[in-house]
């Protein structure tokens, strides 16, 4: 069943504690010590996010789609998600430097 | 503000013509399917301050509900629209958020000032003023 981006939202700000910064969308960021920022955001409707649009979320986020989904559905934690992007992020970081 | 951008691959068109060839020429119709994911390229002016320096490689996507989703792969930016023009729009209003977000915290991040300068080689910050000062001198 697809998710809601308040859904969403709840999840990246109360399970996974990221600052939101406004500005025309709502940026969501967190930083973990030795690893680049993280960083997603939301879209601005409120319909309901659909598979091609969740899987540019989780990407961002740098997990994979069943990993978000366990986010999601509350069967993993922070603690989880944490440890999950030190080990293996997905796509993984140095993407951004080639 | 619209934003040029050209297919990457010609086979995001499929022509497709009718087999019968007793059919009268006039009524034969040529059908356009536009095959998603399509690729481009973005290029030019984002935003009054800043252009695209190199094209920079984005995907078009349409969800079952048939919106669109404009993404790229590289700083895994997206869009989304409930036509292809609105999510480009969305995505370059993100595009350019992300690089000042990364902008404002490379002084303070060593990760995002590496980014910065990787985003760089694609975005660079040139006012418009300036950039129409520069085509004026040319011409």
């Amino acid at each position: 069943m697809p998710y809601k981006p308040i859904e969403i939202e709840r999840m990246l700000t109360g399970k996974l504690e990221m600052v939101s910064k406004d500005a025309d969308h709502i940026w969501f960021s967190l930083e973990i010590d030795g690893l680049p920022p993280i960083r997603t955001k939301l879209p601005n409707h409120k319909d309901d996010i659909r598979e091609k649009l969740e899987s540019r979320i989780h990407k961002q986020l740098r997990i994979r789609k069943p990993f978000f989904h366990g986010l999601m559905d509350c069967t993993k934690y922070r603690s989880d998600y944490i440890k999950q992007i030190k080990e293996d992020p997905y796509p993984p970081f140095n993407i951004l430097f080639v | 503000m619209s934003f040029p951008y050209a297919p990457a691959v010609a086979n995001s068109v499929v022509f497709s013509l009718p087999p019968n060839p007793i059919e009268p020429r006039s009524s034969r119709r040529v059908q356009i399917h536009k095959i998603y994911p399509v690729q481009a390229y973005l290029v030019g002016r984002i935003h009054p301050d800043l252009f695209i320096a190199q094209p920079l490689q984005i995907n078009i996507e349409q969800e079952e509900d048939e919106t669109y989703i404009v993404s790229d792969d590289l700083f895994l930016v997206y869009g989304s629209g409930r036509d292809q023009s609105e999510a480009m729009k969305d995505y370059v209003l993100s595009l350019v958020e992300f690089y000042q977000l990364i902008k404002k915290n490379a002084a303070l991040n060593p990760f995002d000032n590496q980014l910065l300068t990787h985003l760089q080689t694609y975005i660079q910050s040139r006012p418009l003023r300036g950039y129409d000062a520069i085509q004026t001198n040319r011409d």
